[in-house]
């Protein structure tokens, strides 16, 4: 683990949730506040400045999604993982086109969980089997013409990448089976983010207005 | 781009009731108000008002009935008192005598003999369509159709405004031509069951909604009481074995998320991915094991991919039975007719080479059924890094 605990906030109406995770991470990383609301969210991400924010995707009021946008305007570089029991994609894909860098569900377990928060914070994505199976899914072939092909598709490296971590493969272990970096796999994943998040792609815009989210 | 504002037609609120508007009126706010229902910038109506009031006139005899007739904003929700009946009908008579003027514009010119019969049509229609503040009330308590006809103001204003219309009627038939005669006859007969046939639909409309949203509730209630509630009585028998109450909740968590979220999923007779779903499902509730299944893309089911979900099951018992670890990821992908599947646990592994009769017997009926299919399949493995099974297979000619 890294010399320097990661300061994290978690967001999350289910206080035993909020006491659970706490618990399961224990002094592996500071927990510096908690909020069960989009107000008080928002208000404590302001004041404390965390590496990492923790945040439930079904929330009242606005939910997380929420919180994500509104932070994001005036601190653009605040980091999001997102948290949740549903793994439906149109809830991933819309947490993500808003701005989270991760996702991952609560069954996670309390090791995987603080790894994911240590990668969040040093700026990378943190992509599940689930949501890696997602996106390949938003963007297989077929469908429409891209607009941009440059946003609209997947490299082969990238799709190759993905394939890896839906079959449970660690960045560490991609690496070693495609003779690269592990720097390398996560600039693959950071491009896929990316992708995710500004595609004009129809699948995911699909998604998201399908629950009238953009 | 990804924080787009939400547009207005996000969260755009129910359209507000035609009413004056208080904020931003000019006179009397009638222009706003309308606007407002209508959703169109309210300079619109206001010059509308004013170019028909600079013509004829008409415009103003407009804007004062409207005045009169519409409540003001903040009033919307309190009933109108009763004293307002006089207002209404001063307010109707100036539409009348605004119709009279927009059709004089128009080069229609009303005989006389027709006033008296059209006058008397409109005070009986507001007869008949008016209704008082506590016909309103027991209107919400008790269906709209008995206060129109039940009570005996209800009947006593049936019989006096039906009595108007009806010499109306007459009164038109016998002074206007064929045209004027019929359209008479249209209107009044509007107006006497109009209220009626309006108050049926509405009456009948709500009760069908109430029934679907009753049989929506007794549904869920019957859903919750045969899985979850059914499911936490069993964790609170079994709290002292955690393996089995971990079992008792990913099953129901699973139930209840296929039934929440995948109502329109085809079942697992005819879809590959249905079918995956149903047998990782089996094997995390036999083998005391947590798979992380993801599929991607989706096929019809047929022969290879039964082959296929079989060879699936055999690698996955395979890993919860042998690996020593409690979690195995299961990946397939489905794409223009073929399947790539694979199957990994990080457990202990073994040398492929010395195997023990047993593990042979099972990795030989994996790579048995997948070949006997038409596809290949490959066990890698080694000792203390895990096992990856990885089949491929064709499921249609292309």
């Amino acid at each position: 683990m890294s010399e320097e605990n990661s300061r994290i906030a978690v967001i999350d109406d289910q206080p035993i949730f909020l006491s659970g995770v706490r618990a399961e991470m224990g002094d592996r990383v500071d927990v510096v506040g908690t909020a069960t609301d989009v107000e008080e969210a928002i208000a404590l991400i302001a004041a404390e400045k965390p590496d990492v924010v923790l945040i439930d995707v079904h929330m009242p009021g606005g939910g997380g999604r929420a919180v994500i946008e509104s932070t994001l305007r005036t601190i653009p570089d605040m980091r999001f993982l997102a948290l949740s029991v549903s793994d439906e994609p149109e809830d991933v894909i819309a947490i993500i086109r808003a701005g989270a860098r991760g996702y991952v569900t609560k069954t996670i377990s309390g090791d995987d969980l603080v790894d994911a928060i240590t990668r969040v914070r040093a700026g990378d994505a943190v992509f599940s089997p689930r949501l890696a199976g997602f996106v390949l899914d938003a963007f297989a072939g077929g469908g429409d013409a891209p607009v941009d092909p440059e946003l609209d598709q997947l490299t082969p490296r990238e799709q190759e990448v993905l394939r890896y971590i839906a079959r449970g493969y660690a960045y560490k272990e991609i690496a070693y089976r495609l003779s690269i970096s592990p720097k390398t796999v996560e600039h693959h994943v950071s491009s896929v983010l990316r992708k995710l998040q500004l595609s004009n792609r129809y699948e995911l815009t699909r998604w998201a207005t399908d629950r009238r989210l953009v | 781009m990804t924080t787009a504002p939400p547009t207005q037609t996000a969260s755009r609120p129910a359209r507000p009731p035609l009413s004056r508007k208080h904020e931003g009126r000019l006179i009397a706010g009638v222009a706003a108000g309308i606007a407002e229902r209508a959703g169109v910038p309210n300079t619109l109506f206001r010059v509308g008002f004013v170019v028909l009031a600079a013509l004829s006139g008409i415009g103003i005899v407009g804007y004062l009935a409207a005045w009169l007739l519409l409540p003001r904003e903040d009033a919307v929700a309190t009933p109108r008192a009763a004293g307002d009946v006089t207002f209404q009908i001063v307010a109707i008579a100036l539409l009348g005598i605004g119709a009279f003027i927009l059709l004089s514009l128009f080069g229609v010119s009303l005989s006389s003999g027709l006033i008296v019969p059209l006058v008397l049509l409109g005070i009986g229609g507001v007869v008949l369509w008016h209704r008082t503040e506590s016909e309103q009330r027991s209107a919400v308590a008790g269906g709209a159709l008995r206060t129109i006809v039940g009570g005996r103001t209800g009947f006593v204003r049936l019989l006096v405004g039906g009595a108007l219309v009806l010499v109306g009627v007459l009164g038109v038939l016998v002074a206007g031509n064929a045209i004027t005669a019929t359209l008479a006859a249209v209107v009044g007969f509007a107006l006497v069951f109009g209220p009626w046939i309006w108050s049926l639909s509405t009456d009948y409309m709500a009760e069908r909604r109430e029934r679907i949203r009753s049989e929506e509730r007794a549904e869920m209630a019957a859903k919750i009481h045969d899985s979850v509630l059914q499911t936490l009585a069993l964790i609170q028998r079994s709290a002292d074995q955690p393996a089995d109450t971990v079992r008792l909740a990913r099953r129901q968590e699973r139930e209840l998320r296929s039934w929440l979220f995948s109502a329109d999923q085809p079942p697992a007779a005819e879809s590959l991915r249905a079918a995956l779903e149903e047998m990782a499902a089996d094997v995390e509730d036999l083998h005391d094991v947590q798979v992380e299944l993801v599929v991607v893309g989706d096929a019809p089911m047929s022969e290879g991919a039964q082959a296929l979900v079989s060879a699936m099951r055999e690698a996955l018992v395979n890993a919860a039975k042998f690996s020593g670890e409690t979690h195995v990821s299961a990946f397939a992908e489905a794409e223009d007719g073929a399947v790539e599947a694979f199957v990994r646990d990080r457990g202990v592994g073994f040398d492929p080479s010395k195997i023990d009769t047993e593990r042979q017997g099972i990795s030989g009926s994996i790579v048995a059924r997948i070949k006997r299919a038409g596809g290949t399949a490959t066990v890698r493995s080694a000792a203390g890094e895990g096992t990856e099974v990885v089949l491929s297979l064709q499921l249609e000619e292309s």
